[in-house]
């Protein structure tokens, strides 16, 4: 099995990511025999031998989805040994030190190889991944992973502590990529390890005190364009909000009220939102609730042009919104890149 | 696991790109201004007023740094840091110092004077450094500031830069925008790895911003797989692509798809392909492709375009003799061809889309988004990434209520990036003063096998 070429049916050893709804999905390797439980029952790994990346499997009490491990999905679902990079930091990481098939690339640390995978996924067939690791677990456990997922061919792991012996490469590299507690030890043997005809190198820190003094050392080297950027994530939530129109009257008590229904009219101020519409899980086949209780009329009414931004009835405003609800990332760490140029 | 590693065999083919070579799209770079030209020897251009040829380059390392001297672009080494015209002197506050003109006793006609004499970029800081009266006056940060400046505005070095993805998406989001429908780079980044572009795998895109996204995923696939570029019109417009300079074998992956042939995609199933209505081989020559002396490395699609500008002005002759109406014919001939050619191109398209493998969706255009997605998805493989791009965030929500109606998908999200750079400078260290307000929204999702109902 390779992350490097997508291929169409399930394999024995194969790495699959199983999807069972929103934040839902787990990465499991195949083995005949072996069972996978789950929130909708066992799941045997026999059954899934042979089918189609893409199908639904069926479960005792429902069912999942069998999806190719992509190195994004593999990212999202990988057994963490250490803090990792997410995809939208290794998308800049990626677009930034210019990766392309051919291009050769230097990392350390590898930590949990989750850039490690993007990188060679980008440089492959014909470019090298040299990756550095100074924990040897977690250099073994890396190496295997590359392994299991067809890498091997293109990727290279050393146990290594470069901070203090260096990379021991010379005028090979396109591209470096540091994510180090102390990346000025490593960045003078990083700009050796790159090409003399030039490169791109890019260090990762979550502090600024880390990329303060690594931008003195960039610059000291003769790294040029050095530049600091931070990339951060906002998803949203779409969903069909309802705002109900006040009313400026009061209601005459010795009328009957009609009965409002759901709780939505007497929640918070604040929490005015309908049935969401969010994926929740994958038995969830419900689109969105469109389907208010109006308590006039639920004629929709006749606005001009101007007003069209959702549907308007008498008790109701109700559109189509994406949603950010709570929290989101703040901060992974600051990408500081840099160029060398040739003499 | 290895313990040290001996440097790779570096390739051939891909070491003779690093030089600049007559025929190349190159980037100039200077300071902030970044402009594309094409390299040919004894035609002058203009970079901030200056004019010159580009001879001087041709041979050099890209990345190599050139003065300008006498019209004529000589190498030199790396320029000179602030740090090194500043002396002792300086100063703790700005409180007695007074913005005036008089402050610099050097007039614009006296630093031309020396940079006509050919005086060095940084004997002229230093002159303008001796002549200001408030210059030891600054604070050590104030007059790395100003050095920063005044090199800006009088030290005429650039740099020479192959064309990458990268640059070009720089160049166009701080130029014209609008082109590139505001795509920024994180954005763009984030295309790329969502739609787990690389090597091996067939890419659709749906791109109307003058190539980028087209450019980029080429770049990515590195000459290894295919790309079918869906775009409005008769041909598509993508100048991004022509500047990246991509390898010939490159452009033969590339398949031009109109948005007019999608419904007789759609009749095609098991159709033969050997009579394909080809109502729009008309295709004139047309000036749609720019920079029409690239007439070397035009994707095979396009290589409709044969006559170049010395031709177009030997046809004025007002002789009507033989040569002129020999050439018309020849000139229909080559018309012909090329619309056979335009057919043969198209089939092959159509039926390679018909196998219902694409391996990633991708949509950027200014078009609503959702009749692309909804049409163009029956032709992705399962469990493949598809990627929707718009500005707007309501048309990315709009394909996103379609396709789960449609239910072809799982693992949906929608999302924007924000991006923030930082001046890094010794106690001087903050995010910078403006940043971006928006580049764009994306819907990402997986597909599935659709279940038979």
């Amino acid at each position: 099995m390779s992350l490097a070429k997508y291929h169409d049916k399930v394999k024995e050893n194969d790495t699959v990511i199983l999807y069972l709804g929103y934040d839902n999905m787990h990465a499991i390797k195949i083995k005949k025999g072996s069972v996978f439980q789950t929130r909708y029952g066992a799941l045997r790994h026999n059954d899934i031998i042979g089918t189609t990346y893409g199908s639904r499997v069926h479960c005792p009490k429902g069912y999942l989805y069998i999806l190719y491990p992509t190195p994004e999905l593999w990212t999202s679902n990988l057994p963490h040994r250490t803090q990792i990079l997410y995809t939208t930091d290794i998308s800049v990481v990626s677009f930034q030190l210019d990766l392309k098939p051919g291009a050769v690339v230097v990392e350390s640390g590898t930590g949990s190889a989750s850039l490690s995978h993007s990188i060679i996924r980008s440089i492959l067939p014909d470019g090298h991944l040299y990756t550095f690791e100074f924990h040897k677990e977690r250099a073994q456990k890396a190496e295997e992973e590359f392994k299991d997922h067809g890498l091997s061919d293109y990727v290279t792991v050393t146990h290594k502590d470069v901070c203090q012996f260096g990379f021991d490469l010379e005028d090979v590299a396109d591209a470096v990529f540091l994510d180090l507690p102390v990346p000025w030890d490593a960045i003078p043997s990083a700009k050796k390890a790159l090409k003399k005809q030039g490169g791109r190198i890019c260090s990762f820190s979550p502090c600024i005190e880390q990329v303060q003094k690594s931008c003195a050392c960039f610059a000291e080297l003769g790294f040029e364009e050095i530049s600091t950027k931070e990339c951060l994530v906002r998803n949203f939530d779409v969903r069909t909000i309802n705002l109900p129109n006040p009313e400026f009257f009061s209601r005459d008590k010795t009328k009957s009220q009609p009965q409002k229904k759901g709780s939505r009219f007497d929640r918070d101020d604040m929490d005015a939102y309908s049935e969401e519409t969010a994926e929740n899980s994958a038995q969830c086949d419900i689109v969105e609730s469109s389907d208010t209780k109006e308590n006039t009329t639920s004629e929709v009414l006749d606005t001009p042009a101007w007003d069209y931004i959702g549907r308007k009835t008498a008790a109701n405003f109700s559109f189509k919104a994406g949603i950010s609800l709570g929290r989101m990332p703040g901060h992974t760490g600051y990408l500081t890149f840099a160029t060398l140029y040739p003499l | 696991m290895a313990t040290s590693s001996e440097p790779m065999c570096v390739d051939e083919r891909k070491t003779s790109n690093v030089t600049i070579k007559e025929g190349d799209q190159a980037i100039l770079k200077k300071g902030k201004t970044v402009r594309i030209f094409q390299i040919r020897k004894n035609r002058d251009i203009w970079l901030d007023k200056i004019k010159f040829s580009l001879d001087g380059a041709v041979g050099h390392y890209y990345g190599s740094t050139f003065v300008v001297k006498n019209g004529h672009m000589h190498k030199v080494q790396k320029t000179f840091k602030e740090a090194e015209v500043l002396g002792p002197e300086k100063g703790t506050d700005n409180r007695d110092l007074h913005d005036l003109d008089s402050n610099q006793k050097l007039s614009r006609e006296d630093i031309e004077k020396m940079k006509k004499e050919g005086a060095k970029g940084q004997e002229i800081i230093e002159q303008l450094i001796e002549n200001s009266t408030t210059f030891k006056g600054k604070t050590e940060y104030a007059q790395e500031k100003w050095v920063k400046k005044k090199k800006q505005k009088h030290v005429a070095e650039f740099t020479v830069l192959k064309p990458n993805t990268r640059l070009m998406c720089q160049m166009y989001h701080e130029k014209s925008p609008a082109k590139i429908l505001n795509i920024r780079m994180d954005t763009l980044a984030q295309i790329l790895t969502y739609g787990n572009v690389h090597a091996f795998t067939n890419v659709a895109v749906v791109d109307t911003c003058s190539g980028l996204v087209v450019g980029a995923v080429l770049e990515r696939l590195g000459g290894y797989g295919k790309v079918f570029h869906f775009h409005p019109g008769e041909r598509p417009v993508r100048p991004i692509v022509d500047n990246l300079n991509f390898p010939q074998e490159f452009l033969d992956n590339l398949y031009n798809f109109p948005f007019c042939e999608i419904n007789s995609l759609k009749s095609e199933e098991g159709k033969s392909d050997d009579v394909i209505d080809n109502s729009h081989g008309d295709s004139v020559p047309s000036e749609g492709d720019s920079l029409s002396d690239t007439t070397v490395k035009q994707c095979t699609d396009s290589n409709t375009e044969t006559n170049t500008g010395g031709e177009s002005t030997e046809s004025q002759d007002k002789d009507n003799t033989d040569p002129v109406a020999r050439k018309r014919k020849a000139e229909m001939s080559t018309r012909e061809a090329n619309k056979i050619l335009y057919s043969k191109r198209l089939s092959e398209a159509k039926e390679l889309l018909l196998k219902r493998n694409i391996d990633c969706l991708i949509i950027a255009s200014k078009f609503n988004p959702t009749p692309l997605v909804t049409t163009l998805i029956e032709y992705v493989a399962p469990s493949r990434p598809i990627v929707v791009y718009s500005q707007y965030k309501e048309a990315v929500m709009d394909a996103y209520a379609y396709l789960r109606e449609i239910g072809c998908l799982v693992n949906y999200r929608v999302s924007e990036t924000w991006l923030r750079e930082y001046q890094i400078l010794p106690m001087r260290t903050h995010p910078e003063i403006q940043m971006s307000a928006g580049g764009g929204y994306l819907l990402t999702a997986t597909t599935i096998v659709k279940e038979q109902k």
